[in-house]
């Protein structure tokens, strides 16, 4: 029965192998019906051998068998491109079989390696590790392609003088005195840079950090501490329901509320605060779409949520005894809550702080209809813009008559390579941060 | 219970830091209420010019016309089912392969390979749709090796899968899902009591069975719930769809499961109607009304789905206390 079930395995492999490799290319059309049917003959190998010298009649490995035959012939049968029902496409044949190749493959590995570790218990577990390692290798090579890809096409491009230039296209005219007559001469400014882009990435993320840090921990403390059942979960779903709406819908609220403000208050300041302002080469000033203060409003309701949630659950692990005894030594409720509460949950915050700012240097869906390229500097009250915007307007520029496409369509891996090394430090600080937080509750308990 | 009988006691009186608390934390709902009476306000126009056109299936702009967003929601049906086939058996194996089935540091391998996974933006998926069309769908689906001739005689040739399709944002979607659905599973799996599993192990099963029998079964609402969570997330995103699929309005293709075809699901809509130039006044009133609308429906869909999901978690949690 070794012999049988090795070759089971050797076949069964080669079948996914060749099954995975079919997904990324057209070339291995040749190969799956051969495989097919050696799988199909390794199985009723198998079958009988099983018959033979356990006495056992396996139907399922026969079922398997048969579907094999079944599908070899359908394979053999297909044309190399199929189309029709009016189907909105022409689907290559290797799709169809390396879902076969991999559907059939599995099973028939757990099959063989069942019987080759002899189908004890024990057996059974490991015999079906194929069927759960193998999806996931499948997403990880996928994952591992996109980070590769990133780091390929956007690592040569990158230098120093990329990451220090603010990007910048203006045209204007400038009075030049010639022979006693005023003369109109074009000037250019034209530079090719992420300096704006990054900058505003951290700016967005500290100003969101400084508008929802207070209000995330004061719907924790609430909802932990003071409020009763009921107000408590309206607030918690109110605050769940933030993040489970779509990041679309408040990026329309804001437009409309942005819109509002436009016709009601036209050419005021508080225009200028929503808008945002900066200053063009020749000392115009331009409006924008909106301001870095009015957009971290809104992102900063994607990040109140994860604040809270974490100052909630700082604020429950605290060991009882800890606070029982501050309360038996006589301090008030409130005390006990700035002096002992809120400094045991400071790192559960911190890290929910951390994610938070990971999620707002992310955050697109929000700010995509109320960004520009960031030429005209970066404060709280300029036009917004980060880089995940940036690689957006690398993608869309053209329809949004912005010229970055045009300039800097190319750089836009690695903007997402800079993009990907911020949000990925922030985001293995946070689990770190984690980790030890999670070794601090077993000394503590 | 000893917490609340001290706290009972000492009644919390209005000190300051309660006030700042109570007002802040009416934030959240102020936000909320905020936006659904600006989508309701928003939507009036909408509803008042293209009445019940609204919820039909063609979209023909002009006057009298019809505005019908019908394709738009099969749309986001679409999407939302291609990702979700996707992600959740991946992510199950996953979380399984993190709890009863890890061997040495696999499950602490799992956990944090998924927390880098899921700092990974939106964004970084979306710019990858090119690279996904010119390595999978465009060999796979859309006829790369035929000769031109040999394409002219197929009937959809016009039609093919340009740059962009459902397939494609669900398949990106579901990478954007994992990170997120995986760490969920794995909660709803580590939080079945281990009386259970050893009652099961006692009784001579191993471990397949005990998870098929066992884990699974009795995981099953926190296990909905996380599914619930992970179609509210692949339903309201934007950006990689506006990569994958593009902004355009469609009806229903006619097979109705025709994945290849630029469906636009709701979100990338409102943004094309809303902000066409990507500004509010571009595109007309009416337009940006409808996509008001269009974010109204969204909405309700995400409360629905929302509501069942915090159903089935409560629900979970009275079965894990009793």
């Amino acid at each position: 029965m070794k012999v049988t079930s090795f070759l089971g395995l050797v076949i069964s492999g080669l079948a996914m192998i060749f099954g995975c490799l079919s997904l990324a290319t057209n070339s291995l059309e040749a190969y799956p019906v051969p495989i097919l049917c050696a799988l199909f003959l390794a199985l009723t190998a198998l079958f009988i051998d099983i018959k033979l010298s356990r006495k056992e009649t396996k139907l399922s490995i026969i079922f398997v068998a048969a579907l094999t035959l079944i599908s070899a012939v359908i394979l053999r049968i297909l044309p190399l491109y199929l189309h029709g029902f009016n189907f909105n496409g022409v689907i290559h044949r290797s799709i169809i079989s390396a879902i076969l190749l991999i559907g059939l493959g599995v099973p028939a590995m757990c099959f063989s390696l069942l019987y080759l570790l002899g189908a004890t218990p024990k057996a059974y577990d490991i015999s079906r590790y194929p069927l759960l390692v193998l999806p996931i290798c499948i997403v990880l090579a996928v994952y591992a392609m996109i980070i590769f890809k990133i780091i390929a096409a956007g690592v040569p491009r990158l230098n120093w003088a990329l990451l220090v230039t603010p990007f910048k296209y203006q045209i204007w005219d400038v009075e030049v005195w010639q022979n006693g007559w005023p003369n109109f001469v074009s000037k250019t400014v034209q530079q090719i840079g992420l300096l704006n882009s990054i900058l505003g990435t951290f700016m967005l993320m500290g100003l969101t950090a400084l508008i929802s840090l207070p209000i995330g921990i004061g719907v924790g403390i609430f909802v932990h501490q003071y409020a009763r059942p009921k107000l408590g979960g309206v607030i918690r779903f109110s605050s769940t329901a933030l993040r489970a709406i779509s990041g679309i819908i408040l990026a329309i609220t804001a437009l409309s509320l942005a819109h509002v403000v436009n016709n009601a208050f036209h050419d005021t300041f508080l225009n200028y605060l929503v808008q945002g302002f900066g200053y063009y080469g020749n000392g115009t000033m331009l409006t924008g779409r909106s301001s870095f203060l009015f957009a971290s409003l809104f992102v900063s309701l994607l990040v109140i949520p994860v604040i809270a949630r974490s100052t909630e659950e700082g604020l429950k692990s605290l060991p009882k005894d800890i606070m029982e005894g501050s309360l038996a030594v006589g301090a008030s409720e409130e005390h006990t809550l700035t002096h002992i509460s809120l400094p045991w949950s400071l790192p559960n915050i911190v890290t929910g702080l951390v994610l938070g700012c990971a999620e707002a240097a992310g955050a697109l869906s929000i700010i995509f209809l109320m960004s520009g390229a960031g030429e005209l500097g970066v404060n709280p009250l300029s036009e917004t813009t980060s880089l995940a915007y940036f690689i957006f307007d690398c993608r869309f520029g053209t329809q949004m008559g912005d010229v970055v496409e045009t300039y800097m369509g190319s750089y836009q891996y690695t903007a997402a390579f800079v993009l990907l090394v911020i949000t990925i430090g922030l985001t293995v600080a946070a689990l770190i941060m984690k980790n030890k937080l999670a070794k601090r509750y077993k000394g503590a308990c | 219970m000893q917490k609340d009988i001290i706290f009972k006691k000492r009644k919390s009186r209005w000190s300051g830091l309660k006030i700042v608390a109570f007002i802040l934390a009416f934030i959240p709902i102020l936000a909320l209420s905020g936006i659904i009476m600006s989508l309701v306000l928003n939507s009036r126009v909408a509803i008042h010019t293209a009445g019940w056109s609204l919820l039909s299936d063609t979209y023909k702009p002009g006057f009298q016309g019809s505005y019908g967003l019908l394709g738009a929601v099969w749309g986001t049906f679409l999407i939302t089912l291609v990702a979700i086939i996707i992600a959740t058996p991946v992510s199950l194996f996953l979380a399984v392969l993190a709890n009863d089935f890890s061997i040495g540091f696999l499950s602490a391998i799992i956990r944090w390979t998924l927390g880098v996974l899921s700092g990974i933006p939106p964004i970084i998926f979306a710019a990858m749709a090119p690279v996904f069309f010119e390595l999978f769908i465009w060999p796979k689906f859309a006829g790369k090796g035929l000769s031109e001739p040999a394409l002219l005689k197929m009937a959809p040739y016009s039609a093919l899968p340009l740059d962009g399709s459902t397939l494609l944002g669900g398949i990106l979607l579901a990478l954007l899902i994992i990170p997120f659905l995986a760490p969920l599973f794995d909660d709803a799996i580590k939080n079945v009591s281990h009386t259970l599993k050893e009652a099961s192990f006692s009784l001579g099963a191993n471990r397949w069975h005990t998870l098929m029998n066992v884990t699974l079964p009795s995981a099953i609402s926190g296990i909905s719930s996380a599914i619930m969570m992970g179609i509210l997330t692949a339903m309201g995103e934007s950006v990689i769809v506006a990569f994958a699929v593009g902004f355009k309005l469609d009806s229903i293709p006619t097979p109705l499961f025709d994945i290849l075809k630029r469906t636009a699901p709701l979100t990338t809509v409102i943004v094309g109607f809303s902000a066409g130039g990507f500004t509010p006044i571009s595109n007309g009133p009416l337009l940006f009304s409808i996509g008001n609308f269009a974010g109204l429906m969204l909405l309700l869909v995400a409360f629905t789905i929302l509501g069942i999901s915090t159903y089935l978690q409560n629900r979970f949690k009275k079965r894990l206390i009793s």
